[in-house]
């Protein structure tokens, strides 16, 4: 132990002294704006970072994959506030009370608040780490199959209190996310599932088109079909102060960032649990532990610290061991790992001992990115909160054109931009009919993984399902999910049964009730409603799930195919509420007293905000989606760049009816942007039919 | 109706530039023209890596100006990529990595899959991981004789379809081994479950376990290798085994171009390749950092190892299909 800390000086110094600190910046300025961008994240950082390192020395190759691996995580939470896109799938939560703020006018305090939380969890993470050194291996060792079946059905648990405005339509969220996940040839079983004949869905559905599509599409969408620009209504003059203010905002709520930076550092430490699953994580125990929980998701600060403070910690977290064990705890640090093998620092047991000083620096190295991203942050959100006053008109396109590249650059399949436009309509809708988007990436980001770790378990158990008892970890994660079930679905709803008899649920109910013994009237009109069509499409997707699953295996099928029968009478159940004002009726009264009381309906009858106000029509939409679908196509037909200056430009004059000199300059600005980004530094074309 | 003829117009006019500028700028000299590399995997890891640095080193035995586009392609576990390169004009221009053995593999047990490998050209291999079995440090398995007589052993792998996965069914059946399997999706979390005790034994990659190897997780049982691998002197083959057929189980990274490429055309980036290949300084930093070239090969042999592949796996081809629908 002497000898880590009195390696600490000579770390210092190969850090802060000479060529270091300069590719330190280098790296740092490359991840926030691989953070910003959308779709491009650690991973694409690092993996353009490894090429051109070779041949640099080691500490400074490893002092640039430091900043950059730093930056990423702030940078994303930038877009996440400000425009509901997120970053990096990594800032996803971020997204989920960040973005309110911005609609209220609190950018700033937003942004100064995940700087707070970043920069701070970072420095938790890495202290966390080094005093868990000695116990470091037991935990990695400690986790397999087994316990994550556990740790993932922490978060599905969570789905219904996620459910917003309406529990059962929430719910059908949560089960389309779910049955998505499932799609494509499954490793666990050797059985290609719910391809419907295409080799394109031999894969699955990827994280980022979904994400891409589900908030940074559908965000377009709802700014150009709603009109104003993100902050609605509110005249606010963006001040420095503001950004104080949210940077105090830590402090503020010491528990939510201290149990959310150590929740973040352990999610990091485990293999395989992924970043994405940290914020989300944290967001979760966050709402359930607050005693404004039932808020959450409507612009509660306390989310964006939870999200941010775990985002950033987890890396220190996924760091030490990658260095110690040579066992990546997430996917930049796999990339990482190569980088390192690369300048001949093969990571282990003697790396601590053989390569300490750049053990430290690296360190050294994350730390100081955060924090000169956080400054960076600090220095600039006020400026960087205007943008939420710019039209939404303007800006939709970009972010359009942002989304496709995004979608397009890691994999360079062109279907993948179709793919995000078809989840960003699909994530309008979802959000202007109450399925809520939460509950979908939930379900997800955890489905598949919780069907791969059952089906691992049973395997490693020779199909003995006491394994899930037998593992001390595993039994007391059972023990714990249990008493939590238990907890918050009977002994807190007694509480509070007892505590508020004569409240409204039991007044109104059953006046509702006596209605609906009525005979049913049809609602006039109902065929003209959006909202009708497409829940008749998600009735036809579960439809299609169950018929598809007849064919495979039962340890293929088993989960699918009993979440799409379960969903099939919710689903149902949403398509006459539409027909029949009773039944809709009923609906309505269901989501008050349902059992998960923490985000009951009231609680998020916050999130007006989302512009529910104005109705869609479908000729709206229809023009939306053909101007969106046309420049995916152009995109595939010309390259990214030619379509992008054809798309901004018409969309600018024709639909958007800007001045000539509008359209001329913000086409200009953001074209030679992207091509400065992706062109001349990193040397992508993405394909296109010429090309490839 | 103005602003449909407007946008037309400005449509055609900038289409008519951006494909007008290649052909008007490739003229005698090849390359004149920036190629393009096709990855069949994600950016990080073995084929990324390999692609990248080869690449570099191969422009600088080619005519100044051109370099090269790299286009990761991971879709299918690389089926996509090879398709692609399949399809791709043959005008020297496009090039791209062929797996072998998965690209062999899949097209032998997937019924979606278009290409033919051996239609297509060859530049050359450019290196051959031989594949090891290996097995906890404190596993009583000493050897491949040990397993087989142990009669069932618990393997993990990278996933159904996958070449660790395809290598284990194979050496199973050759040596009379039961298996049984946990499946995971990456040659990390097949070692780590080996290292926590929840299989017994798995093949990968021999340099992708070496560092669990160095750093005394586990212990190699034997290398899927005709003579010795230099790096680890002390660890057996599979010929010494008894199994020298086994020997053919390996991964390489093989460079081809679109089936019916000019040979003129192939010569010039063959020449460039083979150089690169041969560079003792790209050699030895490549050495030092544990990605080792090992078996480079011109067009000519790494077609006969593609097709002498294909030959070995298509033995198996109906036993393979049989295990993927198990």
């Amino acid at each position: 132990m002497f000898e880590v800390l009195a390696a600490i000086p000579s770390g210092l110094s190969v850090t802060f002294g000479g060529l270091g600190v300069v590719y330190l910046f280098a790296g740092t300025v490359l991840g926030f704006i691989f953070g910003v961008l959308p779709g491009l994240g650690g991973i694409a950082a690092l993996a353009l970072l490894i090429p051109f390192s070779w041949g640099m020395l080691p500490h400074h190759a490893m002092l640039m994959f430091a900043g950059a691996m730093g930056a990423v995580p702030f940078g994303g939470s930038i877009s996440a506030i400000l425009l509901n896109v997120p970053g990096t799938p990594q800032n996803i939560a971020t997204a989920f009370d960040g973005f309110p703020l911005a609609q209220k006018g609190k950018a700033g305090v937003a942004i100064g608040t995940a700087a707070a939380a970043s920069a701070l969890g970072a420095v938790i993470g890495i202290f966390v780490l080094v005093l868990l050194i000695p116990v470091l291996r037991a935990i990695i060792l400690s986790f397999g199959p087994p316990e994550f079946v556990l740790l993932i059905m922490f978060g599905l648990v969570a789905i219904p209190l996620f459910t917003g405005r309406n529990f059962i339509t929430g719910l059908i969220g949560g089960a389309l996310g779910l049955t998505l996940s499932f799609v494509g040839f499954d490793g666990t079983t050797g059985v290609l599932r719910y391809n419907f004949g295409t080799f394109y869905l031999y894969d699955g559905i990827q994280l980022i088109p979904v994400i891409m599509g589900l908030f940074a599409v559908a965000q377009a969408i709802d700014l150009i079909s709603s009109g104003g620009a993100v902050a609605k209504g509110v005249v606010t003059r963006h001040k420095f102060r503001d950004v104080l203010e949210g940077v105090k905002m830590v402090f503020r709520y010491k528990g939510t960032f201290y149990r959310s930076s150590l929740l973040g550092t352990i999610i990091g430490i485990i293999p395989g649990m992924g970043g994405v699953i940290s914020n989300l994580f944290s967001w979760i125990i966050a709402a359930q532990s607050s005693a404004r929980g039932k808020y959450f998701g409507t612009g509660e600060i306390e989310g964006v610290i939870a999200s941010e403070a775990a985002n950033n910690a987890k890396d220190g977290g996924a760091l030490l061991p990658t260095l110690a064990f040579g066992i990546p705890g997430s996917g930049e640090m796999a990339v990482l790992m190569g980088a390192f093998i690369l300048h001949g620092l093969a990571p282990g047991p003697q790396f601590l001992r053989d390569n300490l000083t750049i053990a430290w620096a690296i360190i050294f190295g994350l730390l100081s990115a955060n924090i000169i991203v956080a400054l960076f942050g600090v220095g600039l959100a006020h400026h960087m909160a205007k943008l939420t006053s710019v039209k939404g008109n303007i800006i939709a396109p970009i972010i359009i054109c942002a989304s496709l590249i995004g979608a397009l650059v890691m994999r360079n399949e062109p279907v993948d931009m179709f793919v995000a436009l078809i989840f960003g309509f699909t994530g309008f809708l979802m959000e202007k009919y109450d399925f809520s988007r939460i509950t979908l990436v939930l379900g997800f980001i955890l489905g598949h993984l919780a069907e791969m770790s059952f089906s691992q378990s049973l395997m490693i158990s020779d199909n003995d399902p006491l394994i899930f008892f037998r593992r001390p970890i595993a039994l007391f994660l059972l023990i714990l999910l249990v008493v939590l079930v238990i907890f918050i679905q009977l002994i807190l709803p007694l509480i509070k049964r007892k505590s508020g008899r004569s409240k409204t649920q039991e007044t109104i109910a059953p006046e509702k009730k006596k209605e609906s013994q009525r005979s049913l009237s049809i609602k006039p009109g109902f065929w003209k409603n959006l909202g009708f069509y497409f829940s008749f499409l998600l009735f036809f997707w579960f439809v299609m799930i169950i018929i598809e699953s007849f064919s495979y295996p039962l340890k293929a099928k088993i989960f699918p195919l009993s979440i799409a029968i379960v969903s099939l009478p919710l689903i149902i159940a949403t398509l006459l509420g539409y027909m029949f004002e009773e039944i809709a009726n009923k609906l309505e009264s269901l989501k008050g007293s349902h059992l998960f009381d923490i985000s009951s309906a009231d609680g998020l009858k916050g999130k007006v905000l989302t512009s529910k106000k104005s109705e869609i029509t479908a000729s709206t939409l229809l023009n939306i989606a053909s101007w969106f679908f046309g420049a995916a196509g152009l995109f595939y037909l010309l390259g990214f760049f030619p379509a992008m200056i054809i798309f901004l430009f018409s969309f600018l004059r024709f639909y958007s009816k800007h001045r000539l000199k509008i359209c001329i300059g913000v086409t200009a600005a953001a074209s030679l942007a992207a091509w400065v980004i992706f062109v001349s530094f990193l040397n992508i074309l993405p394909v296109s039919l010429f090309f490839l | 109706m103005k602003r449909i003829i407007a946008v037309c117009s400005l449509a055609i006019i900038l289409l008519v530039f951006w494909t007008a500028a290649g052909p008007v700028l490739a003229a005698k000299q090849f390359p004149s023209k920036n190629l393009i590399w096709i990855i069949p995997s994600k950016p990080g890891g073995g084929f990324d890596f390999y692609s990248r640095a080869v690449g570099r080193q191969m422009l600088k035995h080619l005519p100044k100006g051109p370099s090269i586009i790299f286009v990761n392609v991971p879709a299918g576990g690389g089926v996509e990529a090879v398709t692609r390169l399949s399809r791709a004009k043959p005008d020297g221009y496009t090039v791209g990595i062929v797996k072998v053995p998965g690209s062999i593999v899949s097209q032998l047990t997937l019924p979606f899959v278009k290409y033919d490998v051996a239609k297509l050209s060859y530049v050359g291999n450019i290196t051959t991981d031989p594949y090891a079995v290996a097995v906890k440090k404190d596993s009583p398995l000493n050897s491949i004789k040990e397993m087989k007589e142990k009669g069932t052993v618990k393997f993990s792998t990278s996933g159904v379809g996958a070449t660790s996965w395809v290598n284990t069914v194979i050496l199973s059946e050759e040596v009379g081994i039961q298996p049984k399997y946990v499946h995971y999706t990456s040659s990390a979390d097949s070692i780590l479950s080996c290292v926590r005790g929840d299989s017994e034994a798995f093949l990968c990659p021999l340099f992708s376990a070496l560092p669990y190897a160095e750093s005394g997780d586990i212990k190699f049982l034997a290398a899927f290798s005709k003579e010795r691998v230099a790096k680890v002197p002390n660890v057996s083959t599979v010929v010494e085994a008894g199994y020298p057929r086994l020997s053919s189980l390996n991964l390489s990274r093989v460079l081809a171009a679109p089936p019916n490429t000019p040979e003129k055309y192939l010569k010039v980036l063959e020449d460039a390749f083979w150089k690169a290949v041969n560079d003792k300084e790209f050699l030895a930093r490549l050495n030092k950092a544990k990605r080792p070239i090992i078996g480079p090969t011109r067009g000519k042999e790494a077609r006969e190892l593609v097709l002498s592949a294909s030959e070995v796996f298509t033995k198996y081809e109906s036993f393979l299909k049989a295990s993927l629908n198990k």
